[in-house]
């Protein structure tokens, strides 16, 4: 099993900064891969770590920008009609500011095509199955329409990411998840129910999850 | 049917309830004659408590079973409920909260019963973990300790590695005679529509072998089963507590030791020092499963 420091215990570093995200990302290029399809990916594409410091200083930068207009955190226990109140307006805050932003701006051309290899490696290796099975079993939604700056639909279940799955992809902050969403990977920022950016397709249409 | 239906609609729209049909609803026209058929030792100083798993429906069936909660609570004086997740079907608004959780456990609420939830895939996170009865005060996953009990509340959901670091150094410190994990999606299930989780169990069963978890409870399926003890854990099911998938259950695999499939239910359970004493009990107070399983 691979684990890794959780971020708080990064050598005294506050979590999600740029300084932060670029030491956890030469970490993460250090720990053991889980299945040996990951060397393979990693042995073909030597600018692997340029890639997740590129990926890293654009989450790095988002983090920045969210801190700057969230307003302060969400109190640990509130009214549900408080939250839902927060959730709302940090959304348009964040959608505000970021009204220029398209598809491809957190996953770039060329971090994309990296995760989509990484996530055939993962499900083509000796974990595919299980993490397909795992996938499938997790109550998956289809025919979700997935932009950037949109939100989740409420009411709709999320599917479960495979902990397989995540622990081959680069760390994130803890306000960011990873969630696979149709086919596609969608980075999602938990507490606005935004879609901050998604890979198209990222998940081979031949290892997609059977319904 | 029809007085299922015309319930059905009275809970859509809970600010018409008259206060004689709240008080048929909570308190069930059964309640005064059924007589509890209480299978617990009720040992002095044990840890009590109720498990409920995929209950948020706000459907009659969930407040069926709430009101049997309440009734075995009077006798067994448990003081606390794990929810194993889908606490909040569908909406998430106030209403919601009310109709599937304040209202069918109003009496549990008013006796002071506290509820630790995890979270299932159709709860909404960013709200549940701050709803201040779920227990969770704003924290995905967390521990607490009931006597000689530590539990440990995952989230399935999303286990990445902050999680397994944070779970395996927890159990690795834990000094509890007694270690029970819950969280949604089942290791282990006999259930046709999702079944075990393997993605999952490749990377906790490891943790809870190493550091010796002594039961794991989730839900997810809409059944009710007890395996057989896998590597001398004890594993339940229990995602039946509103909802239901009737017939779900394969009925000839070799890990189930007990499965129902054809009705709504909680489970009772005390632990003493020695050993875990369950029982499950249907909406209509009909005892499914009981037991007592020895502290390996």
């Amino acid at each position: 099993m691979r684990i890794v420091p959780s971020p708080p215990a990064l050598f005294g570093l506050r979590p999600h900064t740029p300084a932060f995200l670029a030491l956890a990302g030469c970490l993460w290029l250090f720990v053991p891969a889980p299945a040996p399809a990951q060397d393979t990916v990693a042995s073909a594409d030597g600018s692997k770590q340029a890639v997740i410091q590129d990926f890293n200083e654009r989450i790095a930068k988002y983090m920045e920008l969210r801190r700057k207009i969230q307003g302060g955190s969400p109190p640990a226990t509130a009214p549900p009609e408080k939250l839902l109140v927060y959730r709302d307006q940090l959304r348009d805050r964040i959608v505000a500011a970021r009204s220029s932003t398209g598809q491809g701006d957190i996953f770039s051309p060329r971090t994309a095509e990296y995760f989509k290899r990484q996530l055939a490696a993962m499900l083509n290796g000796p974990h595919g199955g299980q993490i397909r099975a795992s996938l499938k079993r997790a109550e998956p939604v289809h025919g979700i329409p997935v932009s950037v700056n949109g939100r989740y639909p409420p009411n709709v279940p999320l599917e479960s990411t495979p902990p397989s799955l995540l622990l081959s992809l680069p760390l994130l902050p803890k306000e960011l998840e990873y969630r696979v969403v149709n086919r596609d990977l969608v980075l999602r920022d938990k507490d606005a129910n935004l879609i901050v950016d998604f890979i198209p397709d990222a998940l081979p249409e031949a290892q997609a999850p059977s319904h | 049917m029809r007085q299922a239906m015309n319930h059905a609609q009275r809970l859509r729209a809970p600010h018409l309830l008259p206060g004689a049909w709240l008080a048929l609803m909570l308190l069930g026209p059964v309640a005064a004659a059924q007589q509890l058929d209480i299978r617990l030792p009720l040992e002095k100083g044990s840890v009590r408590f109720a498990v409920i798993g995929d209950m948020g429906t706000g459907l009659p069936p969930q407040y069926a079973v709430a009101r049997q909660m309440e009734l075995y609570r009077q006798k067994t004086g448990y003081d606390f409920v794990l929810m194993l997740g889908d606490n909040i079907y569908g909406g998430h608004g106030p209403t919601d909260f009310h109709r599937k959780f304040e209202l069918p456990y109003k009496p549990l609420l008013d006796a002071g019963v506290k509820f630790y939830a995890c979270l299932g895939n159709h709860d909404d996170p960013a709200v549940e973990i701050r709803y201040k009865p779920f227990g969770m005060d704003g924290r995905r996953y967390y521990t607490f300790k009931q006597g000689a009990v530590e539990f440990f509340v995952l989230d399935s959901n999303y286990m990445d590695p902050d999680q397994l670091t944070w779970v395996a150094g927890q159990l690795r410190e834990s000094k509890s005679r007694w270690k029970l994990a819950y969280f949604h999606h089942p290791l282990y299930s006999d259930a046709k529509t999702h079944g075990s989780d393997l993605d999952l169990r490749s990377r906790l069963q490891p943790l809870f072998d190493e550091y010796k978890v002594n039961v794991v409870l989730s839900g997810h399926d809409h059944v009710y089963e007890r395996l057989k003890p896998q590597q001398g854990i004890y594993y339940f099911v229990e995602g039946d507590s509103g909802q239901l998938r009737p017939h779900d259950l394969h009925r000839h695999r070799g890990d189930m030791e007990v499965g129902e499939d054809t009705a709504q239910s909680f489970m009772l359970v005390e632990i003493t020092p020695d050993a875990f004493h369950f029982q499950v009990i249907t909406g209509e107070g009909r005892t499914i499963d009981s037991g007592s399983l020895p502290h390996p």
